[in-house]
This record gives structure tokens, C-alpha cells and sequence, in this order.
């Protein structure tokens, strides 16, 4: 049982654009001023980091930009442990001991540290120093590349950008 | 299904005029519109279980508990650092618990209880969301919990009930489905982008591989598909994938197509299933919401209601 009237008109965006616009002003179940004008507000502020081109989020809004890039390149900084002997290791990449909070807050706070850094020359590390006490030598690197060599070949510029310990 | 699918295909090629089918019965659609809200909360009060398990998707309790000294708290959860840290964390989970649970009886008695169960879920997302990073796989059922504040109360029985209710729903299907479009619309806006500044799109071989080997590099984890599609070149996977950013951009259209809504929501629902098995990040929340208001929307045709009218001629 098909309920659909097909007047013959042909597709167009301005015919989209009425379409639209007729269907909901017709529908009697268009929401409330305060249902419409909460979800405009939402996407508006949810929007205006992406249009401020900031990173930051208002929380709970939300733009929901997700992947919208294919990544063809990649840049990651990370804390590699005791290099060059056995027990090398880094803090993020390949690190399957640290729980969902660690991997979240670590990357935050390694991402805003090498913003710092780079803007004003401090390295700021007191978050991560707890983490330093059972390890011999600690660098803040920087992994490069490409992701598809990374993962199937593990393939990968390394740049040590200061050693700490 | 072939009818949808041919229903699908005329109506973006066509002009449009609501049909008078949907309007009838409003209190069929009414009654239709109250399951589907409590069926809603008993979702939301299965994520609430969830958030006691050391399996689900959300951070196991007691590794909150533990995790204090990287608590850097979001506006909404500086509260809590005036309570003594493991008092606070179960006092945000106990009050997701219960207000959920008291919610599946009493969500259409009392707005009190769906204020309860907005704040409770609000909370708690923002207590995860507190270190560092903010988890968006929640963020639609919050504001969904929000929205329905609005339903009306079932025990002052206004002569508008039904016809409120359903302007709830209608605007919880607006939000979703703009969620859907705007995300859409940046993934368009990114391949332009990236065409016009030369570097590989989403028209490449290697463009599903390419965002599977970034969520594997960030996660350490491999999806269902990952392998397959890492090893090989073809032309099936970007095709998939443009098809998803396809699915999504069109969302908005289908807000003005009710008796779309039942296909647009398996469309939807499958997207996520295929994000998750290849990939990777994980939205079945957000999919069981589509499940509930767009996949079973009150406004589409359902099929119970269509036999029914086919055998009153």
C-alpha cells in the first residue's frame, strides 16, 4: 500500500528547498517553539568550534565532525621508555597495560603539553612524573608517517624532541 | 521492503505532499509514541547496568574509582571534588541506577523522574568524559533524555496529550536525524577538500583502509574486517563507504518522509554495524536510539497497522 503522490515535478534543489520547508510547516506535529528552539541552539553552539576552526567543545554539544577527513598522513607524540635497551617501551603506542581512562588522559594531556612546549619552549611533564620512577632513561618523541605503512609494516619516522631523564 | 526501496527512489526524484494516511489515527500513533519512550528507558536503565560490568564498552567501576589523580573535570562534574572521591563516583552511578529503573513505571507520571533521569545520565557522561578526552557515544541518548522533559504528563489528561506527545517524538527524530546530516555533510565537505588541495579522498582505493589503520593506531585494536580490508585494493570499499556519508547526508530529507523512516532506521542501524566492523568506534547506544525512533517511528507505515487496514478493505 503505497500513500505517496508523485505530481511529476521534477527534482531540484529550490524544489528541495520548498519541499522541505512546506512538509514541516504542514506537519501538525512540528515541535513546540522550546523543542525547536532547543535544537537549534543545540547545533548552533555545537557548530561554532567548527566554524572558529577550535578544537575545543562545549560539552554537551557537539558537531558530530567524525572522520569527516581520510588521514593520509599521521603525527603522534608519545613518551618512549628505557630506549635502546630490552625493556623499550612507549606510553601510548602499543601499550595494551593502560585502561581506557589512562589511554584517553594520557593523549590529552601529551597533546596539550607539545602544544605548549611549542608555543612557549616549557615542557611541562608533572602530570606523567610518577610514571618515570621505574624507568632508567624517558624522551619525548615524535612518530610520523604513513598510517597504512605504520599498521601493516610498522613503518615510521621516530624524532626525539627532548630527553627527559 | 521492494515497496520502501521503490517508495525511497520516487520520493528523491519527486515532488512531496504529506500523506493524509499519516495524519489519521493520532491516538494509534499517540499509544505507538508511549511505547517507544518506555521502551526507551529501559534501554536507558540497561546502559545503567552496564556501567557496573567490567565488560561493556563504558569504564569498568572500579577503574574510576582508581583514577582520581587523572580526573580533570568538565564543568558540568566540578562538583564533584567537594566529595570525597569514591562517595562521589558511586553516588553518580547509584543515581543512574535508580531514577532509570524508576523511570521504566514511572517516566509518563512524573516529569520529576525524567528530569532525574536527564540529569542522571548527564552526570555521569560528564564524569567520563573527565579525562581528557569527551566520549561522544552517549551524547544523543543524553539529549533525547532532555527532549522528552517536555512529554506531557499523563495524569492532568489534556485534550492535546496525544497530539504533544507525538510533537516530542516528531522532534527527537528531527534532532537524530540532523545529527546524521551534519556529520554527512562534513565528510562531503571534507572530500572537497581534500580534492581540492590534491591529497588522496574518500574516492581513493585506500580510503576505508586508511581510517581503519588511524583508529587502530590510536586504539591498539583490530576490527572484525580490519585485516581484510588493510590487505586488499578495492573499489567495493570506497563505494561502501560514500554510501555510509551517502546515508547519513540524506537524513535530514527523510524527517519530511515518514513512511520512509522504517528503512531510513535499518539504513541507519546497518551503517553502524559496518562503522563497528570495520572501523571501529562503537555507537550501538546511539543505534539502538535510531532502532527505537526512526526504525519503529510512529509516523512511518507500520506493518501490524497495514494488514489491519488491508483486511478492513
Amino acid at each position: 500500500m503505497i500513500h505517496f503522490k508523485k505530481t511529476g515535478t521534477r527534482f531540484s534543489l529550490p524544489n528541495l528547498g520548498i519541499t522541505i520547508k512546506s512538509a514541516l510547516l504542514t506537519n501538525p506535529y512540528f515541535p513546540s517553539t522550546i523543542g525547536s528552539a532547543f535544537i537549534f541552539i543545540y547545533f548552533i553552539i555545537g557548530l561554532t568550534p567548527v566554524l572558529m576552526k577550535s578544537e575545543k567543545e562545549y560539552f554537551p554539544f557537539f558537531s558530530f565532525k567524525l572522520y569527516s577527513k581520510i588521514p593520509n598522513g599521521f603525527i603522534k607524540y608519545d613518551l618512549l621508555f628505557n630506549a635502546g635497551s630490552d625493556q623499550e617501551h612507549y606510553l601510548l603506542y602499543k601499550n595494551v597495560c593502560l585502561n581506557k581512562l589512562e589511554r584517553k588522559c594520557f593523549d590529552h594531556w601529551l597533546a596539550g603539553a607539545v602544544i605548549e612546549y611549542n608555543q612557549s619552549g616549557i615542557l611541562n611533564l608533572k602530570p606523567y612524573e610518577y610514571l618515570f620512577d621505574d624507568v632508567q632513561t624517558v624522551s619525548l618523541v615524535k612518530i610520523s608517517g604513513d598510517v597504512m605503512e605504520m599498521v601493516n609494516n610498522t613503518k615510521y619516522t621516530l624524532e626525539v624532541i627532548e630527553v627527559i631523564k | 521492503m521492494i515497496n520502501e526501496f521503490k517508495l525511497l527512489w520516487l520520493s528523491l526524484s519527486g515532488n512531496y505532499k504529506f500523506p493524509e494516511s499519516i495524519l489519521s489515527s493520532e491516538m494509534e500513533k499517540a499509544a505507538e509514541s508511549k511505547l517507544l519512550i518506555s521502551i526507551f528507558y529501559f534501554l536507558v536503565f540497561a546502559t545503567s547496568i552496564q556501567t557496573f560490568s567490567p565488560f561493556s564498552q563504558f569504564p569498568e567501576w572500579n577503574t574510576l574509582l582508581a583514577s582520581h589523580h587523572l580526573f580533570t573535570p568538565l564543568w558540568s562534574a566540578k562538583w564533584l571534588v567537594y566529595f570525597e572521591w569514591s562517595f562521589a563516583v558511586q553516588s553518580v552511578l547509584l543515581f543512574y541506577f535508580v531514577s532509570s529503573l524508576l523511570s521504566i513505571f514511572l517516566w509518563q507520571k512524573f516529569r520529576l523522574i525524567r528530569i532525574c533521569v536527564f540529569l542522571s545520565i548527564f552526570f555521569y557522561l560528564s564524569l567520563i568524559s573527565s579525562f581528557g578526552k569527551i566520549d561522544h557515544y552517549l551524547h544523543v541518548m543524553v539529549v533525547v533524555t532532555f527532549l522528552l522533559i517536555f512529554s506531557p504528563d499523563q495524569k492532568r489528561k489534556r485534550a492535546s496529550f496525544n497530539k504533544d506527545i507525538l510533537k516530542v517524538v516528531f522532534g527527537i527524530q528531527i534532532f537524530i536525524l540532523l545529527t546524521y546530516s551534519i556529520s554527512g555533510f562534513f565528510k562531503f565537505y571534507g572530500i572537497l577538500d581534500q580534492e581540492l588541495s590534491g591529497v588522496p579522498s574518500a574516492f581513493s582505493y585506500t580510503s576505508l583502509a586508511k581510517n581503519i589503520a588511524k583508529t587502530n593506531l590510536a586504539t591498539n585494536f583490530s576490527t572484525f574486517f580490519s585485516s581484510l580490508i588493510l590487505n586488499s585494493n578495492s573499489i567495493l570499499f570506497p563505494f561502501l563507504l560514500l554510501l555510509g556519508y551517502l546515508i547519513e547526508l540524506l537524513s535530514l530529507f527523510i524527517i519530511i518522509r515518514p513512511h520512509l523512516h522504517r528503512i531510513w532506521g535499518l539504513l541507519l542501524v546497518a551503517f553502524h554495524a559496518f562503522v563497528l566492523m570495520t572501523v571501529g568506534p562503537d555507537f550501538t547506544i546511539q543505534a539502538l536510539v535510531v532502532g527505537i525512533f526512526i526504525l519503529h517511528s510512529p509516523f512511518s507505515k507500520n506493518p501490524l497497522r497495514r494488514q489491519r487496514d488491508l483486511r478492513n478493505g
